[in-house]
């Protein structure tokens, strides 16, 4: 396979992740468990493929998804939201190689504010 | 290594991240195979048939439904992949993810994104473990198999050393065993030991009249119908050598031990083998019966002997029991059988 094949590939899979965690944005406590495996996966495939901004959003929506679900709406949602549209934006344009974008740059800043979750 | 190729077997969930761990074994020439299903990666493993030739699992750590960590402890509690290397797939931040996989029987990992060069290096050092680890288990079952058999022969061979090869009763090697071991527990606690020595009448005449090999038979017969007039586990019987036996009989007293040897003229007399050298004309024999309660300083051996040699010269067909030495090793007790001497014999039918 070339890497054009990869990119190709990558693009598929992170529509489903995508999803995932837009369902989250919706469903914040059902969805919880399938957000986090989905932005882990999506941040691992992102840093094979060395595509950056995707990597660092993903990684942080990883790092507040990785306890036990909430009993009600996190505080970052709003955040979340933000963050899921900034990889449908990423998603349109997978330059890998490339530094994060701006507004990549700028979810990743938001995230990073909020505090992470602890595992049970 | 052997020359069979390298079998890697990938799971992950990911169909990028399973073409990009193909891709990256690219140059270690293994047989890659990267199935879409936890189901046909349990096939693989030989999950139902309990057997695989997958030299390493790549195992990613986190999945949707069933995780790396569970599917890696499905795999362990089975027996044939208990040697298998397991490299765990994962991201970087995830140590103490990485403690439980370890705990869970891991034995590496690589962090996403992986680099190609590590990613052979380990896989490759991995697959040397797992081969390593399956040819000792291997040579152990060997090993167990060689000293299970080696076990059996020495049971066997032991069995061999003290057993009588014609009769298959215990031999004189035997017998000198049993008897020094019976002696010591009889000067430890006093426990009563009987032995009688017996002797086939007239033998040699047997042998010169109907040959070795009649002769042979009948020391089978006499070795048989001895054993069944000892049925106590704890009784020895014995071939002390040519025509001649020996009964030890432990917690037996001497009344005890006159029963057997009466038991012993009686079944003889029954069978009536037949003996054309014989004046009765049938097998008979002699027996000396000797307990420790009244052999004192005489060794028990030799008061057996005594009583014997005067069953002989009283006229065979018959035991005599030891109470007193003779007075002159070697000869003939002259002295009619005191009331203390018990003597058995069966009359001539």
């Amino acid at each position: 396979m070339t890497a054009a094949d990869f990119t190709e590939l990558f693009g598929t899979e992170a529509a489903g992740h995508l999803a995932q965690l837009r369902r989250l944005c919706h469903e914040p406590v059902t969805g919880w468990h399938a957000a986090f495996v989905a932005a882990h996966t999506l941040k691992g495939s992102a840093a094979m493929l060395d595509l950056r901004g995707i990597r660092d959003v993903a990684a942080h929506l990883e790092r507040l998804l990785s306890g036990d679900a909430p009993a009600g709406p996190p505080a970052w949602l709003a955040d979340a939201r933000d963050a899921c549209a900034c990889l449908e934006a990423e998603l349109l344009d997978l330059r890998p190689g490339a530094a994060p974008s701006a507004p990549a740059e700028q979810v990743t800043a938001r995230l990073a504010r909020h505090p992470g979750g602890t595992r049970a | 290594m052997s020359a069979e190729p390298l079998h890697v077997l990938i799971v992950d969930d990911s169909a990028l991240m399973r073409a990009m761990l193909r891709q990256a074994l690219r140059d270690l020439g293994a047989r890659v195979e990267a199935p879409a299903t936890l189901d046909e990666a349990r096939e693989a493993l030989g999950l139902r048939g309990g057997h695989t030739d997958v030299d390493v699992l790549l195992l990613d750590l986190v999945m949707p439904g069933t995780d790396g960590l569970t599917f890696l402890r499905e795999l362990r509690a089975h027996a044939h992949l208990q040697d298998l290397s397991v490299v765990m797939v994962t991201a970087l931040q995830e140590d103490d993810r990485l403690d439980e996989a370890f705990a869970a029987g891991a034995n590496d990992y690589v962090t996403k994104p992986v680099r190609p060069t590590v990613l052979c290096a380990r896989t490759l050092h991995a697959a040397r473990l797992t081969r390593a680890l399956r040819a000792r288990r291997e040579r152990e079952a060997q090993l167990e198999l060689m000293t299970a058999s080696l076990r059996s022969l020495n049971e066997q061979l032991t069995e061999l050393s003290v057993t009588d090869g014609l009769t298959g009763i215990a031999n004189r090697r035997a017998f000198d065993a049993h008897l020094d071991r019976a002696l010591s527990l009889h000067a430890r606690s006093g426990l009563s030991v009987t032995l009688i020595m017996l002797d086939i009448d007239h033998f040699k005449r047997y042998n010169d009249t109907l040959g070795h090999p009649a002769g042979d038979a009948c020391l089978q017969e006499v070795a048989a119908l001895l054993r069944e007039c000892t049925p106590r586990r704890t009784d020895l019987t014995a071939r002390y050598g040519g025509e001649e036996f020996a009964l030890l009989l432990l917690d037996t007293d001497l009344a005890g031990g006159l029963t057997v040897a009466r038991r012993v003229v009686s079944a003889l007399t029954a069978r009536r083998l037949p003996h054309p050298g014989s004046p009765l004309g049938f097998v008979t024999v002699s027996l000396g019966v000797a307990c420790t309660e009244l052999t004192g300083d005489v060794s028990l051996r030799e008061a057996a002997d005594q009583a014997l040699y005067r069953a002989k010269h009283a006229g065979r067909h018959g035991a005599f029991a030891w109470t007193h030495p003779l007075d002159m090793p070697g000869a003939p007790d002259r002295r009619p059988p005191t009331p203390a001497e018990s003597v058995v014999d069966e009359p001539p039918p």
